[in-house]
């Protein structure tokens, strides 16, 4: 599945939050979003499914425009996941997994033995086997994120929408959480994620891409960061990348 | 799907077979149980039971159309305030939060000061609280501002205004027969419901109870944010603007014929989940029977404790009450 995003501009009150932006999320990709508040992450990733309407431009997923498909369409094919996931109403694990499927129900039809099984099958997969009969209160941020990614992964959807999943999560917590979505990559997953960590677009993407002010001012493979001044100008303050001994790439701010 | 929360269903259906059947011969002129389904045998399959005339026309006449309308309601109003409580992301919402209930309230009440027919004073309630519905969405639908938060501003407007309209209606009543007639109409009572009554409610709640249960597992979905119902492929503007126009049109069925029956539509959708389970799947159904069990239960009290008939309404926050109480201080699991 490809995601294609074509000159794709948007306002708002009047401010050019994005302009011109191209990018392109292919097989088995996991792109990292980079760029300070305000340089059009969040609105870039809220236009993909369709949350906002662009102002120019197109987003194609395999060369269909996405504001020609039903929500439902849209739904199976790319699935967002928000920074954090409360409800009033403190849902079990297996219950949060399972909205997942009801992109495959008819209006009126609830889940049934089928949709159950399949949440028996995300759980292995995630391995999520001692959170399943707790509820979504009772769990760790980092839990909860995962428990997304499975309900994700129950609409069918291939390409992957993360807006700053790690951003309330503590180390240990966003470590499990993106080595988890990378995983689901090498299986064949696409991925597009926004951070405000440098080192893990380093550490877990196969590219970067790099905004400033609603456009996209680098889009290449995170080796790419090395030996240049990219994460500088972006952040305001010298920053180098480095290789380490184990062959990581590491963000030094200086 | 799995046993636990559908046995509980299933036993809370069994639940309110046997209140209604008990409710059927409560009241001055006892009938056992045994005689009950009698009575009702002899009526449906038509076969001579040799149940006495009186029994028949108690049960038949008086007492079936309004417990019929007490199940209907209670099913209703608990199920009409679960999805609110849904569509607003919050617990603490009862069926009277966009309003509608104070507009049809205002209705009754002029209806009842301009000396209508009981028959008016429920047409009037229903339209009136139809037309604040259209009044609400029509001004929060030109609002710049999120459209469940403007449906819950625009509510709380709508409602002062009625809920204000009201209290001059009962300024100006004549304080010997209409004032008390408003205020005993307005505090909730079944007291008198008969076919007539059940008719006029009966395909307008019974098609929107239905439809509420059937689109259960989409507006559990708008429980969660608007983004995260959206990615997973609910068209969370239509299945809001029916759920709740169904809920709309109950609340106004029910304060057409019943006056204001509050507690019902705030407290059963949380026994329901605290007793039964979160899931949509058990937990609208089983809102619905314990709704429909509590009011019957209700109404029950409300016509056999005293010499007159206590207000419903009253008895809902009484009963209502305690048992929300007995169940907050117990250990309990929001889901299961």
């Amino acid at each position: 599945m490809t995601l294609e995003i074509r000159d794709l501009g948007f306002s708002y009150k009047g401010h050019q939050v994005l302009k011109g932006v191209d990018l392109t999320v292919g097989e088995g990709e996991m792109v990292a979003l980079l760029g300070r508040n305000g340089a059009g992450k969040t609105t870039l990733l809220r236009l993909i499914p369709g949350f906002l309407k662009a102002g120019s431009g197109d987003i194609l997923i395999d060369g269909i425009p996405v504001r020609e498909m039903k929500l439902r369409d849209r739904a199976r094919m790319m699935a967002y996941i928000p920074q954090i996931t409360r409800s009033a109403f403190p849902y079990s694990v297996r219950t949060s997994i399972l909205m997942g499927c009801s992109n495959s129900l008819s209006l009126i039809q609830s889940p049934g033995k089928k949709e159950e099984e399949k949440v028996e099958h995300m759980i292995d997969l995630l391995n999520l086997h001692d959170l399943a009969d707790r509820n979504m209160d009772n769990i760790s941020g980092g839990e909860r994120q995962l428990v997304l990614v499975a309900r994700a992964m129950m609409q069918d959807a291939r390409m992957l929408i993360l807006d700053e999943p790690t951003s309330f999560l503590d180390y240990s917590n966003q470590l499990l959480v993106l080595e988890k979505v990378a995983d689901l990559v090498d299986k064949g997953y696409s991925c597009i994620f926004s951070t405000h960590n440098p080192d893990q677009a380093l550490m877990h993407s196969t590219r970067v891409v790099a905004m400033a002010d609603g456009e996209v001012v680098y889009d290449d493979k995170p080796e790419g960061l090395m030996g240049n001044d990219v994460l500088s100008k972006l952040y305001g303050r010298r920053i180098s990348v480095i290789r380490t001994e184990t062959g990581r790439l590491a963000c030094i701010p200086e | 799907m799995s046993r636990k929360p559908a046995m509980k269903v299933f036993v809370l259906g069994m639940v309110t077979i046997v209140v209604a059947v008990v409710a059927l011969g409560t009241g001055r002129y006892w009938l056992s149980p045994l005689q009950i389904v009698k009575v009702l045998m002899q009526q449906i399959i038509g076969i001579d039971l040799g149940m006495d005339r009186n029994a028949v026309a108690v049960v038949m006449n008086i007492r079936l159309p309004r417990i019929l309308t007490s199940l209907l309601l209670g099913a209703g109003l608990a199920l009409s305030g679960q999805t609110f409580q849904m569509i607003f992301r919050n617990p603490l919402v009862s069926p009277d939060v966009l309003g509608t209930s104070t507009a049809a309230s205002f209705g009754a009440s002029l209806s009842l000061l301009l000396g209508m027919s009981s028959f008016l004073v429920s047409v009037n309630a229903f339209v009136a609280g139809i037309v604040a519905l259209v009044l609400i969405y029509a001004i929060a639908s030109r609002t710049k501002r999120e459209q469940t938060l403007a449906l819950i501003l625009v509510g709380m407007v709508v409602s002062s205004l009625f809920s204000s309209a009201t209290s001059f209606v009962k300024l100006i009543a004549d304080p010997d027969n209409v004032l008390p007639a408003i205020t005993y109409f307005l505090m909730g009572t079944l007291s008198g419901t008969g076919y007539s009554e059940l008719g006029m409610i009966a395909i307008p709640a019974g098609i929107s109870i239905a439809v509420l249960l059937l689109l259960s597992w989409k507006i559990n979905l708008l429980s969660l944010s608007e983004d995260e119902a959206r990615s997973i492929g609910v068209n969370t503007k239509a299945v809001r603007a029916v759920a709740i126009s169904c809920a709309t049109l109950i609340t106004a069925c029910s304060v057409a014929i019943a006056g204001n029956i509050g507690w019902v539509g705030l407290v059963i959708p949380h026994i329901s989940r605290m007793m039964v389970s979160n899931d949509a799947r058990y937990s609208f159904p089983s809102t619905a029977l314990f709704g429909a069990s509590f009011l019957t239960l209700v109404d029950c009290v409300s016509r056999t404790a005293a010499t007159i008939e206590i207000p419903i309404g009253i008895l809902t926050s009484f009963i209502g009450a305690p048992f929300f109480l007995f169940l907050l201080f117990r250990e309990v699991r929001y889901d299961s």
